[in-house]
């Protein structure tokens, strides 16, 4: 029986990502953060929008809006979210989209099957990985410091995970303030947290794994 | 490649990527900076800059901006793009992306309404055909989604067909993971 409903599932999707292939493009922007838009106000007090950051906007398939709307990052992108009316017709696969797009965490930004670090096991709690990460549109290096965690979070999880994350950050952004590298925040998941450090360290560029630890037990009973 | 190849709006006005470049380092890594006209006073342009701003955000950019010119659309403005580089610092590509300046406000929470139409605005505007996924011209390895953890893809996709095997890739792994084996991994 299971075999019948993973054999389903698998044709099911199989399907859907052919009609991805089919279906026009349009331009899909996944970042609704308020600091990408600015408003102005012309004759008659009427209000225009301009748009200004499109990095992350870029030409897809309409289920990969419906993914973007659906995978919100704060609370202003899921409130913005929600007031759209989705112009084009639903698909079937966004939820497996979803899935999919929940399972690349433990990848990583690495291809599937190229991580370079294991993933946890579901009994393991929180976790902090520190892994050189060199991405193909970037010729420095990137060291990723990912935090996330395999068990269901907790009310009590997430505020202890984040106040660690926070010092943390704070700590490496000192590190980072001496050595002239660059630091960007992002989520990666939706109970997760993470950032990653742009280091400009051109004499480092071959390493591929700096460091990979579980957090010391002290800390991770803090956490759990 | 010019500005022209690209056909981004011309100004005669705009300093030289040397002259941009060093106004921009100077000021550290901010998100963007007006350059002013010494004499007039008047902004010449308003410069995006940093690690992650590419060519191809800049035509994506452009593009739009002239879709909506074409399609009339009165709620929504996107500056046109003057012209667009990259130079290398420290060993790290930083991208430059000249554009028009539109004075305004930073949007804030309490524009919720406003940031929601623009977004309604825009998923609505269709890519001319023969269009690949990703930024305009910059072909499917250009992908920049939240559907990616940490926005990009990282795998080289030559087409379009390969993006969609990964994600095929992706799933069945998935699936097969929360099915069979919790810690079971996809092939290589």
């Amino acid at each position: 029986m299971l075999c019948q409903i993973l054999e389903f599932l698998r044709i099911d999707f199989h399907g859907d990502v052919s009609d991805y292939a089919m279906m026009d493009l349009f331009l899909c922007p996944s970042d609704f953060n308020p600091g990408n838009f600015k408003k102005r106000t012309m004759e008659h007090g009427r209000l225009v929008v301009v748009a200004l950051d499109f990095r992350a906007t870029c030409f897809m398939p309409p289920p990969f809006i419906e993914v973007a709307l659906k995978k919100p990052r704060d609370s202003f992108c899921r409130t913005v979210a929600g007031r759209i009316a989705y112009p084009h017709r639903r698909s079937n696969g966004v939820t497996a989209l979803l899935s999919a797009s929940s399972s690349l965490v433990p990848y990583g930004s690495k291809p599937v099957g190229k991580r370079d670090f294991p993933i946890p096991s579901p009994h393991s709690g929180w976790f902090l990985s520190l892994c050189s990460t060199p991405t193909r549109r970037q010729s420095y290096n990137q060291c990723q410091l990912m935090f996330y965690c395999t068990l269901q979070p907790t009310s009590t999880h997430v505020p202890r995970c984040l106040a660690l994350f926070s010092f943390l950050r704070a700590l490496i952004q000192v590190a980072a303030f001496f050595s002239r590298s660059y630091i960007s925040t992002y989520d990666t998941a939706k109970y997760a947290k993470g950032f990653s450090i742009n280091g400009y360290c051109p004499r480092d560029g071959d390493l591929t794994v700096w460091l990979l630890n579980r957090l010391p037990d002290g800390v991770n009973s803090f956490l759990t | 490649m010019s500005s022209s190849a690209y056909g981004f709006l011309y100004n005669q006005n705009l300093p030289s990527e040397e002259e941009i470049a060093a106004h921009c380092l100077s000021l550290g890594f901010v998100r963007g900076t007006p350059i002013v006209d010494g004499s007039t006073k008047s902004v010449i342009t308003w410069i995006k800059y940093g690690p992650n701003v590419t060519i191809d955000e800049a035509r994506t950019q452009d593009w739009t901006a002239k879709a909506l010119r074409d399609a009339r659309v009165s709620g929504l403005e996107v500056p046109r793009v003057f012209h667009a580089f990259t130079t290398e610092y420290y060993g790290c590509l930083i991208g430059y992306i000249a554009m028009e300046f539109i004075d305004g406000v930073n949007c804030d929470f309490n524009d919720v309404e406003l940031v929601a139409k623009a977004v309604q605005t825009l998923i609505g505007l269709q890519a001319p055909p023969a269009s690949t996924l990703g930024h305009v011209g910059g072909g499917t390895r250009s992908i920049v989604h939240s559907f990616f953890p940490d926005w990009l893809p990282n795998a080289e996709y030559r087409s379009n067909q390969d993006f969609y095997a990964h994600i095929k890739k992706v799933s069945v792994a998935n699936v097969s993971r929360r099915f069979d084996e919790p810690n079971a991994m996809p092939d290589p």
